[in-house]
């Protein structure tokens, strides 16, 4: 276990308002070896971006609260930091790359800067050292290093989110978090930044959360797949054991609603019903109102986790009870 | 850039082709017979039947307005008080710059207190002080600045005796009108600042930012900032037009020799060729601080440059908020 | 899954186990619910309702007319006869105050319905019409706008003289442009939102369009210019009759009062503190209220 980089444990993260209180992230835990790449996927508002929002210790203020749990970097409880031990943390060990690059870079400053504003900020060197390394970083990710002068708006969305990307690797992580890096671009240039995202993430052997709802993405990047539903993990494992043998059937019916190649298919089928509201969570299984395999137990209580094997786990009722039957 | 300022410059024209022919409208409408003004009640019906033809009042009116603008340009003839008989522009221009210079002064310190007490309300929003900081500030724009030299007057040179209440012989004496302008469009900055703060706050450049490990200190000053300086700088034109309206009715409060004095002594007078001139001359003064100010946003705002370079059509980055009657 | 309890949670159970029910929730219910909560803006309604029962029973509440002179009780301090004191016509300062909360707020609402009579019925036209209408009613919106507001006030005061319509066509055009920049702004914002260009795309027609959709929508807004307007027009009232371009005496309008009263600033402060301090009162109110008003509408503006 002592090559962790990542340890998350019984994370709770709630959004309190004066009218409501929306439970995000509800008890969930993971972790991630070094040099691995975990997928997290699920729908809209599933609690995927408060989990990494969580962990950079970036939740919107007064709102966003750590009711419970614990976020481990390399050993060290990232809650215990104070603020100022935190900024050292975020972007020189772990970085994060926005879903949106369109509004992801200030407009007034050039890019050079902004990428060199992170050396600077966690690496001695100079002002013109900080420039040329930028330099190096935005040739690395592909864009021509003279135009470290130019504005944000001058560049296209596939750039900026290059850009974005080099800021977030400038200082050579050991965590990335990726959060939807290619929902806002374009089908073409969306495989090649996963391309360089990969590339890049190999050669500095840092460590990914790639979040996604394209299944596609997590099948290509990743090593582990976690599914998230309603604030919960409710699968985990490599992802082979999760795409080839589905356990949950919120993770089955993600599958099946995948238009598929290889079988004619005359129409997709899709998970029923909406997403559940977090705010007004149930006390049983929160899957049970849209679950097509539901049985009694799901409306009473809160199933556990039950390992399918070493590294595959399911929270599921109907999972356990096969595996009694057996 | 240069092409923008020549295009900017050529809207002038039109604007102020417009002006003429309100003012002169009215002039038009005036009541009385300026030619028997100017003579007095004892001249005789021929003298004034020869001055009216002197003045070219007996011309069509088309004509008359013609002569108007052509004297205008050729000469920098805005017309002759009734009471002095000397040209209005000759008159008003010293007095112009006793005006500019509280004016100025007044617009400084407003913008200044305005914006710092929008940054400290943005940054502490929604506490006491925030809500303070906008009662306060919403009080001294909307009591009338007369007012407030009223009270002024009585505090600091009827009982303390610290202040002239009239003239500016002193340099004491340009405090409280500076201070009276000044405070009437606090609380226009302040608002403004304090909302594109709070937006500006909300992007996601600075998550970004924060997610660099960038401090909150820096992350306001370096970035959020300009970013939101742009609204503000933009609102500087209305606001100037305002203090340049209140600096009208100050100026008469406190005995100050100023634009706004001259107009007000020749209306209550019936001098009407030197309210309109004055008229003519404060708009014009104003129109073109406002282009210079316009000018001035390119500088803060590379995105702006961009669109104007390429010809594009002047539009803001953010949308501009419509801002309160007043 | 099983609840997290926080405190938060309590608190909010609480609150609705303590509500009764959950009751209707329309656009203007929301907005009043809003406006509820926001105690400054309930000060200034409450003041703004107090200054319109004055208004309407002055001849109850003043002791005096307000023209009424009494040469045996001249410039006399605040007593109990005269709460105000009295100025140097002996008129009653009290008196006169509270007539002057008639006819400041009359003139302020008459000058308010004038400018969105004028420049606000513009500025819809502008919004809705678009186009070479739109563009020829703001340029000429911005030529009266590049001579500041109350500079053009009192220019047409002069030109037409002192007194009550004078005053308010002077408010009424020198408001004209930033009325219809506003008016014209709320109707370009509905006009440009996802929800019209959605019925438009349905089929929806046109009148149904202004009566059902812009209109609701564009409606608070408009409410809030016209509170807002209403303090504007005060205090551009107040300082023109104050330095005597505006209403013409014995009008006991409180700018005018002041007027009477800048003679004796030194001898007798009182004859002016009052008056001012209705102007002070009265205009905050109006701003608090329509800054309520604001928020409650437009929740987005804050």
């Amino acid at each position: 276990m002592s090559t962790n980089i990542l340890n998350v444990k019984d994370l709770v993260i709630h959004y309190e308002t004066d009218e409501e209180v929306v439970e995000a992230v509800n008890n969930i835990s993971f972790e991630i070896k070094k040099g691995e790449v975990l997928g997290l996927v699920g729908e809209t508002g599933a609690g995927k971006t408060t989990t990494a929002l969580g962990i950079m210790g970036l939740l919107p203020d007064k709102v966003g609260h750590v009711i419970q749990g614990s976020v481990e970097l390399e050993g060290e409880n990232l809650f215990d930091k104070s603020a100022r031990e935190m900024r050292k943390v975020r972007g020189k060990k772990i970085s994060m790359i926005f879903q949106d690059p369109m509004t992801a870079l200030n407009p007034v400053k050039p890019v050079g800067d902004q990428i060199a504003e992170v050396i600077l900020l966690h690496d001695r060197c100079s002002k013109a050292e900080a420039l040329q390394r930028a330099q190096k970083m935005l040739a690395m990710v592909g864009i021509v290093p003279e135009r470290y002068k130019d504005y944000p708006h001058q560049f296209s969305g596939g750039m900026k989110q290059r850009i974005v990307i080099a800021i977030a690797l400038a200082c050579e992580p050991e965590l990335l978090i990726a959060d939807e890096p290619t929902t806002a671009l374009d089908v073409t240039i969306q495989a090649q930044i996963l391309d360089m995202m990969r590339s890049l993430q190999q050669k500095q052997g840092t460590s990914m959360i790639l979040i996604t709802h394209d299944l596609g993405v997590v099948a290509e990047m990743c090593d582990h797949c976690a599914v998230m539903y309603a604030g919960e993990l409710v699968e985990y494992g490599t992802v082979e054991e999760v795409f080839d043998h589905p356990k949950h059937p919120y993770t089955k019916a993600l599958y099946q609603s995948i238009p598929s190649l290889d079988k004619d298919v005359k129409r997709l089928r899709v998970v029923p019903g909406m997403v559940t509201d977090p705010s007004k969570l149930p006390c049983c299984c929160s899957f049970a109102d849209r679950c097509t395999e539901k049985c009694e137990q799901c409306e009473s209580g809160d199933p556990r986790i039950v390992n399918v094997n070493e590294e595959h786990w399911v929270k599921c009722f109907n999972y356990r009870a096969e595996k009694e039957e057996k | 850039m240069f092409k923008y300022i020549i295009k900017r410059i050529l809207y002038l024209i039109p604007i102020l082709f417009g002006v003429t022919i309100i003012i002169f409208a009215l002039k038009t409408f005036t009541p009385g017979d300026p030619a028997r003004q100017i003579l007095g009640n004892s001249a005789s019906e021929e003298q004034v039947q020869e001055k009216r033809e002197e003045l070219g009042l007996n011309d069509p009116v088309v004509t008359q307005y013609f002569h108007y603008i052509k004297d205008i340009v050729t000469k920098g003839d805005f017309g002759d008080s009734y009471r002095t008989g000397k040209p209005v522009l000759q008159e008003i221009l010293p007095r112009l710059a006793t005006s500019a210079k509280i004016t100025l002064g007044a617009v400084i310190m407003g913008a200044l207190i305005g914006v710092l007490l929008g940054i400290i309300s943005a940054l502490k929003k929604y506490t006491v002080v925030d809500s303070g900081v906008l009662v306060v500030s919403m009080f001294f724009q909307s009591v009338p600045e007369f007012v407030i030299a009223l009270v002024l007057i009585m505090v600091f040179a009827v009982n303390l005796h610290i202040l002239p209440a009239n003239g500016i012989d002193t340099w004491q004496g340009y405090i409280m009108p500076m201070l009276c302008i000044g405070l009437a469009s606090v609380a226009s900055y302040t608002r403004i600042t304090r909302s594109s703060m709070l937006e500006v706050l909300g992007e996601d450049y600075i998550r970004t930012a924060r997610a660099k490990g960038q401090s909150e200190k820096n992350i306001t000053q370096h970035h959020a900032l300009r970013n939101a300086m742009i609204p503000v700088a933009q609102s500087v034109g209305t606001s100037l037009g305002n203090s340049i309206g209140g600096g009208m009715v100050l100026e008469t409060v406190f005995g100050v020799p100023g634009v706004g004095k001259y107009i007000v002594d020749a209306i209550t007078q019936r001098n009407y060729p030197s309210v309109l001139g004055g008229a003519l001359i404060i708009a014009m003064v104003l129109t073109i601080i406002n282009l210079l100010v316009d000018i001035s946003f390119v500088m803060i705002d590379p995105r702006l440059k961009t669109t104007i370079i390429s010809g594009g059509a002047k539009k803001t980055p953010r949308k501009q908020k419509s801002l309160k009657a007043a | 899954m099983a609840k997290m309890h926080t405190p938060a949670m309590e608190k909010i159970e609480k609150r609705n186990a303590k509500r009764k029910k959950p009751v209707k929730s329309t656009p203007a219910y929301e907005s009043w619910k809003r406006f509820k909560r926001n105690p400054t803006a309930l000060l200034g309604l409450a003041v703004v309702c107090i200054l319109i029962l004055i208004a309407i029973f002055a001849p109850l509440i003043a002791p005096y007319g307000y023209q009424t002179q009494d040469y045996s009780a001249m410039m006399q301090a605040p007593s109990s006869a005269h709460f105000f004191g009295t100025d140097q016509f002996g008129r009653d300062i009290f008196s006169r105050v509270i007539y002057g909360a008639r006819y400041s707020l009359i003139i302020a609402l008459f000058c308010t319905i004038a400018a969105f009579f004028s420049g606000g019925l513009l500025g819809i036209i502008a919004g809705y019409c678009g186009g070479i209408v739109d563009t020829l009613i703001m340029r000429v919106m911005d030529i009266f706008q590049s001579i500041p507001m109350i500079m053009m006030a009192m220019c047409i005061v002069a030109v037409l003289g002192n007194g009550i319509p004078q005053l308010v066509a002077a408010i009424m055009f020198a408001s004209m442009p930033t009325m219809a920049r506003n008016n014209r702004a709320a109707i370009l914002r509905v006009r440009g939102s996802d929800y019209i260009e959605s019925s438009e795309a349905i089929g929806v027609n046109q009148v149904q369009m202004i009566i059902k959709h812009m209109i609701p929508n564009a409606v608070g807004v408009m409410i809030i210019y016209f509170v807002g307007f209403l303090a504007v027009s005060i205090m551009m009232m107040s300082s023109m009759s104050y330095i005597g371009v505006g209403l013409a005496a014995p009008t006991p309008e409180w700018g005018l009062i002041l007027n009477d009263g800048k003679a004796y600033l030194t001898s007798a402060p009182y004859m002016m503190l009052f008056p001012a301090m209705m102007i002070m009162i009265t205009c905050f109110a109006f701003n608090l209220m329509g800054d309520g008003l604001r928020d409650a509408f437009d929740p987005r503006l804050k």
